[in-house]
Formats: structure tokens, sequence, C-alpha cells
């Protein structure tokens, strides 16, 4: 499997210990241009997910964390960015058990997880970089705690359509994304609920629950 | 900062190497602040060609042919969206002044190998990450995992998105179907 499914041709893998954490979260973290002209380091709030085979398929914002492990994750995440330099958001993805936090991976551009702030957050993580690469002041405030769930494909086809957009859409503060792909497969992401909530509980109820209600058919 | 007007001479040009539906959106943020959008893909009508202002397909794998796009196209900033570029055709773009990477060339080129990016982090950072190895052989595998990484444990591809081809050992049975 694992000598199959890389996108680009390589003969090694890692090999890695299975970390017995409490939670993983995405820590987008912003490096763009202060009122002085040096770079400034911007964290979001931290982002939890779930993550099936390594594929995202719930997150939600803001995970709850304590504030050493919090501290913990920001110092990673300064650190490994800090090194990697330039303009530009970077998910940094860690793992957390109690106070402790692990470095996972780190995706020098917006991160799958991240889509939740298009609906958590005052700028999206879209909107972050985008003004990150022009060197432009950024704001990582929360808006509203919330969740997004990804809708797949569930079939193998060319140009599907999706029933029960209206359903979902009656999901209180529900938003949704299509992504307007030419070719679904079966576990391909082709769109995601985007939700908030008084609670991350109640959005990722929510979340799922619009997802289900979104039926991907055959034209 | 300035930002001109979009296909016009005053422009400022982004090029996304990348079009999924994250780079779509990256595309529209861009759009908003008058930014003129050049989206490339693998593939026709990617969610990002749909929004673009121009679009094109190469294999951005194939640097020679990413380096003709970026002569043809002139973007000022390239913004790389997915892992699977020539990345090295990217440092030399960077270093000659042809465009800006974001965040930098090196940066694209570290994060598309995991073993890269792991390295910098554990080895040179000294940032906690789990024990790991790298291995070429079903035999490495199995002695790294005896030395001190145990079951379960994970192995992924060390060129690779996010996911794509993970799988999960339990014990020293699940070694022959996972290679």
């Amino acid at each position: 499997m694992a000598m199959q499914g890389g996108r680009v041709k390589g003969s090694r893998v890692i090999v890695e210990e299975v970390i017995d954490f409490d939670y993983e979260i995405t820590l987008l973290t912003v490096r763009t241009l202060g009122e002085t002209g040096d770079i400034e380091t911007r964290f979001c709030e931290p982002i939890g997910h779930v993550q099936l085979q390594g594929d995202y398929v719930e997150s939600w914002q803001p995970q709850k964390m304590s504030e050493t492990a919090l501290e913990r994750a920001r110092h990673i995440a300064g650190t490994i960015t800090g090194n990697l330099g330039g303009r530009g958001i970077f998910g940094v993805e860690l793992f957390v058990k109690g106070d402790q936090v692990w470095f996972s991976e780190v995706s020098p551009r917006p991160h799958d997880t991240g889509m939740v702030t298009m609906a958590t957050q005052v700028q999206s993580e879209f909107d972050l970089h985008a003004r990150a690469i022009l060197g432009l002041p950024v704001s990582v405030e929360l808006r509203a705690p919330g969740a997004s769930a990804v809708i797949y494909g569930d079939m193998n086809e060319t140009g599907i359509a999706f029933e029960g957009i209206d359903e979902a859409l009656r999901v209180p503060q529900t938003d949704l994304r299509l992504f307007g792909k030419p070719e679904s497969y079966t576990r391909r992401r082709m769109g995601v609920a985007l939700v908030t909530a008084d609670s991350t509980k109640t959005a990722r109820k929510r979340a799922i629950q619009a997802t289900r209600l979104v039926r991907p058919v055959k034209n | 900062m300035k930002l001109g007007t979009p296909l016009s001479p005053t422009a400022t040009r982004v090029m996304l190497l990348g079009c999924g539906e994250l780079g779509k959106e990256v595309i529209i943020a861009l759009q908003r602040l008058g930014v003129e959008v050049i989206g490339v893909d693998r593939y026709a009508n990617a969610p990002g060609h749909q929004v673009a202002h121009r679009s094109h397909v190469i294999d951005m794998t194939d640097g020679r042919a990413l380096r003709q796009l970026v002569e043809q196209e002139h973007p000022h900033i390239i913004v790389p969206e997915i892992e699977a570029i020539a990345t090295e055709a990217l440092v030399d773009i960077e270093a000659e002044g042809l465009a800006e990477v974001i965040p930098t060339a090196r940066a694209a080129q570290l994060t598309m190998n995991r073993e890269g990016i792991r390295c910098l982090a554990s080895d040179e950072l000294d940032l906690p990450t789990s024990k790991f190895a790298f291995v070429e052989t079903s035999e490495q595998l199995r002695q790294a995992i005896d030395d001190g990484i145990g079951y379960p444990c994970i192995i992924k591809p060390v060129m690779s998105s996010s996911g794509k081809g993970q799988s999960r050992l339990e014990s020293v049975d699940d070694i022959p179907a996972a290679w």
C-alpha cells in the first residue's frame, strides 16, 4: 500500500510509532509583514480534527487545550515555520496528550482541516494566505465556534449531481461548498459542510447532519 | 504596498500551482484584492480553473514544462498548493529572480518530502516527534520496528501528500501486506 500511494515516485517510506494522543490539532500559523516591515507570526485558534487513514473527515475550531499545551504547540509551530521562512500560512499538525505536544507534519499552505475557518474566523485561512502572500496585515480573530465535515463522491463517475442541498441548508447556521470537481471517486472529497454554533459539539453534530442530507447522484 | 489592475500592464500576477478546492478559495481571496491569478493543474476544469483569470494544464512534476509556463506568464509570485511539483525548478526560478515562491522555494522542496521535514524538525530543531525511521526494504522495516519503534506503527511514503498510501501495522504479520 505505502509503496503505491505516493503521488511522486519514491521508494523510501517513513515508519513511525503510533503516539497514544488525546487529540490531534492543526495550528494554522501565519507569517506576514508587520508595520515595521519585519515578519510577524500569528497563530489561529487550534483546530481539532478526525482523520481516517490520513484523510480528514471532520474538523472543528477552537479545540480546547491546556495553557501549557497551547504554549508548547505555538512554540513548535513558531520554530518550524520560522526555519522555513517566507510569507504565507502554514498548517502545522501536532499530537497532544495532556500537556505534552508532538510535531507531526507541516504544510506551507492552507490546510484541508482549516476549511472550517470559512465559517469560524473573520478572515478564513484563504484570506489570511492571500494577505500574507502580499505582505498585508491579518486578523486571526475567531468569529464563532464551528465545524466542518466532508462530502464524498460515493461513486466513480464524471459530472455527478447533488440532491438534498436544500435540506442540508435548512440545518441551522449551515453553509456548503461544492468544489465542482469534474470527476467523482468514492472517497474523493467533493464538498464540505461549514457550520457555526454556540459550541463545537453542536456544530459538529450539525455538520455531520448536513453532509448526510447531501446525496451524490448520477446525472 | 501597491496592487495593480488585473489584465492590464499594472497587474499584480500570482500563479497557483494546484487548483483544487484549497487553491480555488485562495484564488477567490486574491481576486477580491484585485490580483490577476493564473491557475495551473494537471487536469482540465479543476475547481480553481473555474475561477482563475487564465488556466493551464501541465504536468507540474515536469520542471521544463513548469519553467516554460512561468516564462510565458511572468507571474510576480508563485503559490504552490500541492506537494507534487518539480520543486528544483522552483529553486532555480526563485534564485534567478524570475518570480517569488511562497513561502520559499526551499520550504516547498523540504515539505514535499517527509524525510526532509522530519529530519529538520527532530534532528536540527530538536522538536518533539514520534520515534521514526526511513526504510527501503521490508527487512529494514522489520529491523527498525524491532529496534525501538514497536507496534502499533504507521508507514507512509516519503514522497506524498498527506494521507495517501498510509498503513497501520499492529504486528509483524501485517508487514507483508503493508509492503
